[in-house]
């Protein structure tokens, strides 16, 4: 059946078959796993790294990758706990902070990647010390709260839905039009392919990756103050598995790191099935270690079948 | 040729391969006998790279079968094929561009230390000792991808003769030789055909199938159209079978330009160091220009300086009378300026894209509105080239790795024509394309020329240069020794310029 699909849909169709068979199994043998309850829990599980994962697309296709994206969503809910604290009405002002300096975490690493012509990896690598750096000299330890209008609504539920779940679901939608509809995302694509190539087209190259990196890091933003709505304080250390998770969500989702191919439609199944295998383990009781060795097989198989595939 | 004597070494039965959407090869018999230099031709996408692949085991047939000397074989991978004596260069060449010369010649087979480690001492000598039985002049230490492509193409074929083939398999190996580089590689040719190797050669250059092959298969639509002896064709019988219809005249009219001289585009004290001396150039509405040479004169350079990949010490540009300033190849889009550039692959195609997103990458912005790209004036701008350049494909979604080379060559011109530029700077334009869209080309860019872009095209091909142009500029050592108008156009005067002669 899959052979109707052109070779590129089938990836994306792949994946999600996978997702639905993740679901559907531990649904029949776990009366637990398919509550109302549970389900909305892996969707709040889901959404933060489902939302970063998204703009680490964008840099994947770049044949880059973010390392930095872990320690913004950690300062983001360090500056809301600390700002916000005592404060309600600067909730709003708090917010676009947030976003803003996400942002300007993500022009930063896009600069010295482009201009600079650091490799993604070192350039994030001192990005991510940087930033955490920052979060720790702020709030040396988990601490502060957030008002309990701000938490409330962002965990909360709109007509059955959970916020987190909208917000990714937006997040999504915004990042798949900018990819497939837009010039900047031709350009991603174009880019990530051949970057002789593409300078040679006209292409500002640097101009494409500093927007990409910027916008990978106003959505690592979205997602920290997504995830201080679920712990309701300011944790300088709690995004550190989110860059990897991320890059793990974007390699399984169809997107190799040689870039240029794949998206975001793949990636957030991606997500899915991480947040989903985790989510299992912990109803199974499964420590914490395992749970990672079983992210690195994920990762692992995905690769190699990916390139058995390619063959 | 006499085959009564000689022994069939390769015999193809009834071969079919199939890729999704296309039947690139339709049950294809092929005989090839010792001493034999067999020439294989067929329009872009006829299948003539498939053919060679499933003999050099890169790709297996979906049905057929393959006799070496009588014995029925299965051919699993490009090493196995090594092994039962079968040597190929392919189109794309697929050297290491970060490694050595010497490392690439004997790649998979580098001499040892009694440690297990590789001798490179060893290494450098047994490749030099290589290269010079073909009487090549290269440095085995230097890096592939400090090689222009012609150097490249010589490596590959060294790399091909070093394990002493049986069958010895050529892709398109002329495409980006000098005159001189392929009378060298024909000799070449002579000199295994005495030793009893059979040799099958893909060329669209039909004066070199006449000048070295002694028989010729044509292909077309994945089928043997026939395969006849050389000397019971000639080269109009043979564009014939190939394209299926007759041509009056491979070069349109020139024009002669009437009107007062008016310059679209001019260069001015054009310099760089050890590389380009004071280059002047004035490019008139309605001519078409080549810049003749041997290779590496700086023609390369040239071109490169202009499109703003180079940086140059000093020189200036006027686009329409106006001075412009060029840095990067943005700045040279936006004049107004189209540059084809002869490496294919890292110059003109993303191979992962869709032949869509190649055509109207450089157009995109100038379609689009608020940031979004107009999908279905896209589409339809694409189309219309692909169907006025008779791009085969299954559709424009398909990835430009699935094309066979001649059309990954017409994607970049479409990708240029589309663009609608005031200057056209093309470089090797026809490389790997076939006679009937070459044609096509020739007849496309004249009436660009009439409609007033600036041609310039830089052409190692002689019959296209006095084709097509109506003056040659001919450079040697970075410089511009000669400037032939269209009346005094003649082989004897490019080639006496070329060689550093300088004409009154
Ligand atoms: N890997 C592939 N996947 C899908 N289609 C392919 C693939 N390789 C080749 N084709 C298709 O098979 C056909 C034959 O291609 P092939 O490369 O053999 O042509 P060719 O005769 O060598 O042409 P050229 O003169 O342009 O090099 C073409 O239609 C091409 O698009
Ligand atoms: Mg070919």
């Amino acid at each position: 059946m899959l052979k109707l699909f052109k070779r590129k849909d089938r990836t994306v169709i792949t994946i999600y078959l996978v997702l639905v068979i993740l679901f559907i199994i531990p649904s029949i043998i776990s009366p637990v796993f398919r509550t109302y309850r549970n389900i909305s829990n892996i969707l709040h599980q889901a959404a933060s790294l489902g939302i970063v994962s998204v703009g680490q697309t964008f840099i994947v296709l770049l044949t880059g990758l973010d390392l930095s994206v872990g320690s913004v969503m950690s300062l983001t809910t360090v500056i809301c706990a600390t700002l916000m604290k005592n404060n309600p009405s600067m909730i709003f002002l708090t917010i676009l902070l947030s976003l803003a300096v996400g942002a300007g975490i993500g022009f930063l690493n896009g600069f010295l990647v482009s201009k600079v012509k650091l490799s993604p990896l070192i350039a994030t690598l001192g990005m991510m010390a940087l930033v955490q750096g920052i979060a720790l000299r702020v709030r040396p330890y988990p601490g502060g709260y957030v008002p309990r209008s701000f938490g409330d609504t962002i965990t909360g539920n709109l007509f059955f839905i959970p916020v987190p779940a909208i917000i990714l679901l937006l997040v999504v939608v915004a990042g798949i039009i900018t990819l497939r509809k837009t010039i900047l995302g031709n350009y991603i694509y174009a880019t990530g392919g051949g970057e002789e190539n593409a300078r040679l087209a006209g292409i500002n190259i640097n101009l494409v990756k500093i927007s990409a990196y910027t916008i990978c890091g106003l959505i690592a933003a979205v997602a920290g103050l997504v995830l201080t709505g679920r712990i309701r304080s300011g944790d300088p250390l709690v995004g550190t598995s989110f860059p990897l998770d991320s890059i793990t969500a974007v390699i399984v989702g169809g997107t190799p790191f040689t870039g240029g191919q794949g998206g975001i439609e793949g990636t957030i199944a991606g997500a899915l099935i991480i947040a989903m295998l985790s989510n299992m383990l912990n109803l199974l009781n499964v420590s914490s270690f395992y749970q990672y060795i079983v992210k690195g097989l994920i990762l692992i198989t995905a690769v190699v079948i990916y390139s058995l595939r390619r063959k | 040729m006499d085959r009564m004597n000689k022994e069939v070494i390769l015999e193809v039965k009834g071969i079919t391969k199939l890729f999704p959407g296309v039947r690139a090869l339709n049950k294809v018999n092929f005989n090839l006998y010792e001493s034999e230099i067999r020439a294989l031709v067929g329009e872009n996408g006829a299948g003539k790279t498939t053919f060679v692949k499933i003999l050099s085991g890169a790709y297996q047939p979906d049905e057929g079968e393959i006799y070496l000397r009588g014995k029925k074989v299965v051919i699993p991978d490009p090493y196995q094929a090594q092994q039962m004596g079968i040597s190929i260069v392919y189109q794309e060449l697929n050297l290491i561009p970060y490694m050595s010369v010497a490392r690439n010649i004997l790649l998979g087979r580098e001499p040892r230390t009694s440690f297990g480690f590789v001798n490179t001492s060893e290494l450098i000598k047994r490749a030099k000792e290589l290269m010079e039985i073909l009487e090549i002049d290269i440095d085995p230490e230097s890096f592939i991808y400090e090689l222009p492509v012609a150097q490249q193409q010589m490596v590959a074929i060294v790399r091909a003769l070093s394990v002493n083939p049986d069958i010895l398999i050529l892709d398109e190996p002329t495409a980006s030789l000098s005159e001189h580089e392929v009378e060298h590689l024909f000799k070449v040719m002579m000199n295994l055909k005495k030793r009893g190797v059979g040799i099958i050669f893909i060329s669209h250059r039909l004066e070199e199938v006449f000048q070295v092959a002694d028989s010729v298969t044509v292909l077309k639509d994945g089928e043997v159209v026939a395969t006849k002896s050389i000397k019971e064709i000639n080269q109009d019988k043979l564009i014939k079978m190939m394209v299926g219809r007759e041509f009056v005249n491979i070069f349109p009219q020139k024009t002669p330009i009437t009107t007062k001289k008016e310059a679209v585009f001019s260069i001015r004290g054009l310099t760089k160091k050890g590389v380009l001396k004071n280059i002047n150039i004035d490019l008139f509405r309605g001519e078409i220009v080549t810049i003749a040479g041997l290779q590496g004169q700086g023609q390369r350079e040239l071109v490169r300086a202009i499109f703003g990949i180079l940086p140059v010490d000093k020189g200036e540009i006027y686009l329409e009378g106006k001075k412009i300033k060029i840095t990067n190849p943005r700045d040279a889009i936006k004049a107004g300026i189209g540059f084809l550039s002869d490496d294919r692959k890292t110059e003109g195609l993303i191979l992962c894209r869709s032949i869509r997103e190649n055509i109207s990458l450089p157009t995109l912005k100038r379609r689009g509105v608020w940031g979004f790209v107009k999908r279905k004036e896209e589409k339809e701008a694409v189309i219309s080239q692909v169907k006025a350049l008779d791009i085969r494909t299954t559709s424009i979604e398909q990835e430009a790795q699935f094309l066979s080379g001649g059309n990954q060559q017409k994607v970049i011109i479409a990708k240029w024509l589309l663009s609608n530029p005031k200057v056209i700077i093309f470089d090797e334009p026809t490389i790997g394309i076939d006679v009937g869209t070459k044609i096509e080309i020739y007849h496309r860019l004249r009436k660009l020329a009439q409609e007033g872009t600036g041609i310039l095209i830089v052409s190692s091909d002689m019959i296209e240069i006095i084709g097509m142009s109506d003056r040659v500029l001919v450079m040697f050592e970075g410089e511009i020794v000669a400037e032939i108008p269209a009346e005094k156009i003649s082989e004897e005067k490019i080639m006496a310029a070329a060689a550093g002669e300088k004409t009154p």
